[in-house]
């Protein structure tokens, strides 16, 4: 990708493609979705939200659309794209080596509790 | 919160949107400028095809001065030799107009003559089947205008030794508004009221054609 | 209603937004995400200016956050997207435009044809009302891109007979105004030849062929064809340049009665 990549942190990135993948949502709304996922221990910082919604508009994972939203008042709709979907594919993938790796490290650090 | 009335597209979709646009600048323009061609020759092939001849083995290309037509060509094909004059229109040119005049090659005659242009450039065009020949002279009875009201028959003379595929390439030194008859039949534009001579490189005379009825003019070739 | 702090924000991200275009569909979205943040504080019980002050906050560094956005929306690129935009649409509109104004050319020219073809179909016309057959012989030719369709033929006279021939001819419009027609000729059955332009037969003019202007897909002309002897029974028409030769035939005996 072609924005800084110290913005569009990889986990960032996945959690918001995955936000989107099970439908579309506006800003606010994907925050909210969340926080009520991770049962408030998880936040998208919203300074970090739109910048990576734009970015991933401009590389084609995501378009959007203007909508009425619930409350009435019109907002800005995002909506994954097949390129979104393949791109979460990746992005799971890689998240999924990633933890593996970490955890193999971990236990093998030692300890009493530690996972296999 | 205010509604936008152009809201910002991806720029995916305003290049799309962009290059529709200019496919479709470029059909109106092609239409409006009715068809152009590109270039010269595919003029000249536009032209081939229109008179159902060709496609012919381009000779000579030339754009003479003071000539009707902005390019001619000069072809062969299927034992005819053909001319064609095609027209511009600015850098563009047309795809329809322009003319065609075609001559039976006789393998016989040395040099065989087409007549390009007779009222405007007076121009010939002969294609020599003997290699001897290096140098082609062509004599044409002509009506100049002298500047002080005064017209006389005179004899015109032009020569050519630059041959561009067996092909020469000869204009008489008259304005676009001097008579230079050189066809008798008007509706064969054979160039029969033309002495023809095609000399080697030692400017011995190798052929010249019959002597034309120069008797209407006054003159004697 | 606009909150000016908001719009306060707003404004301090989009200074370090170069172009200048996307700042406000920026601002507009910025806004509504602290809109909606402030009414779900709101509705959690927060007074609307600590709602605002909150909401605000959240947002993060105006700074940071403006200069990610900027990164995004590169000004040279983008402008110069922006203004061959624009010149695509200038150039649209004037060809329209010239479009439009040739349309009054194009339209006469169109109404020119039109009238110059119902004169040739006119001509036949008057030809058909003494006619001895008149019929539609239908598609006749394919030759180099052209097709042509005798679209009626009308035979008319007596012990010399007259055959008017309307024809049209289809073309791409590269090969609009087909100019072999020019030269077309007649042979009948009997050998008896008739020529208009042809150079090299006799100077009998038994034919004419006369067209309407081209149009960029067709063009119509109307062939006359004089002194057939009453006993001809097939005239064929054809166009032969010295070793290249297209012909069709037309049968004078099988033709309808009117």
């Amino acid at each position: 990708m072609k924005a800084d990549k110290n913005l569009l942190s990889g986990s960032t990135t996945l959690l918001v493609l995955s936000l989107l993948s099970s439908g579309d949502k506006y800003g606010y709304e994907m925050i909210a979705a969340l926080e009520e996922k991770s049962d408030h221990t998880f936040t998208l910082k919203e300074g970090t939200l739109y910048p990576i919604l734009h970015g991933l508009e401009r590389e084609g994972a995501v378009s959007s659309y203007e909508k009425e939203a619930p409350s009435g008042r019109t907002r800005k709709y995002y909506h994954i794209t097949r390129t979104g979907l393949r791109l979460l594919d990746s992005k799971k993938a890689e998240w999924q080596s990633f933890s593996k790796m970490v955890n193999a490290i971990v236990a093998e650090g030692g300890g009493a509790l530690s996972p296999t | 919160m205010k509604k936008q009335l152009h809201p910002p597209l991806s720029w995916r979709h305003a290049l799309r949107r962009d290059l529709l646009l200019a496919l479709l600048a470029l059909l109106l323009a092609y239409t409006l400028l009715d068809f152009p061609c590109f270039t010269g020759l595919q003029a000249y092939r536009a032209l081939e095809r229109r008179y159902l001849y060709g496609p012919g083995e381009i000779l000579l290309t030339a754009q003479p001065e003071g000539a009707f037509w902005s390019r001619y060509y000069v072809a062969r094909s299927g034992g005819l030799l053909a001319w064609g004059g095609v027209g511009r229109s600015g850098p563009l040119w047309q795809s329809d107009g322009g003319a065609m005049g075609f001559v039976f090659e006789d393998p016989d005659l040395p040099l065989v003559p087409l007549l390009l242009d007779e009222d405007f450039g007076h121009i010939l065009a002969v294609v020599s089947h003997d290699p001897r020949i290096v140098r082609v002279a062509a004599r044409a009875p002509a009506l100049l205008d002298q500047g002080d009201g005064f017209h006389t028959w005179q004899i015109l003379d032009t020569e050519s030794s630059q041959p561009e595929n067996g092909c020469f390439l000869l204009q008489f030194p008259a304005g676009p508004l001097d008579d230079v008859p050189m066809t008798g039949n008007w509706r064969s534009r054979q160039p029969d009221l033309v002495l023809l001579s095609g000399y080697d490189a030692e400017d011995t005379l190798i052929w010249q054609s019959p002597a034309p009825d120069w008797s209407f003019y006054g003159l004697t070739p | 209603m606009p909150i000016p702090a908001y719009e306060e924000f707003c404004s301090r991200v989009c200074a370090h937004v170069r172009f200048k275009p996307a700042r406000a569909a920026i601002s507009a979205e910025l806004t509504a995400h602290m809109e909606d943040h402030a009414a779900a504080l709101m509705d959690r019980g927060l007074s609307p200016e600590e709602a605002e002050e909150q909401a605000i906050l959240a947002m993060g560094d105006a700074g940071e956050l403006g200069r990610a956005m900027d990164a995004l929306y590169s000004p040279f690129w983008g402008c110069l997207r922006l203004w061959l935009h624009r010149a695509l649409l200038l150039i649209v509109v004037l060809l329209l435009l010239l479009a439009a104004g040739r349309g009054g050319t194009a339209l006469e020219e169109h109404r020119q044809r039109a009238a110059a073809i119902q004169h040739l179909e006119g001509q036949i016309g008057t030809e058909a009302l003494s006619a001895l057959a008149d019929w539609s012989p239908g598609p006749v030719l394919s030759a180099g891109g052209y097709t042509l369709t005798a679209e009626r033929a009308v035979l008319s006279g007596g012990e010399e007979r007259t055959l008017s021939l309307l024809l049209r001819v289809r073309h791409s419009p590269w090969l609009r105004d087909p100019a072999f027609l020019r030269s077309l000729a007649g042979e009948d059955d009997l050998g008896n030849r008739y020529r208009g332009w042809y150079p090299d037969y006799p100077a009998f003019w038994e034919m004419d062929v006369s067209s309407a202007p081209s149009s960029p897909f067709s063009t119509v002309c109307l062939v006359e064809i004089r002194s057939i002897p009453a006993e001809a029974s097939t005239l064929t028409l054809f166009y032969d340049r010295g070793g290249y030769r297209v012909s069709f035939p037309l049968d004078l005996k099988g033709g309808v009665a009117p």
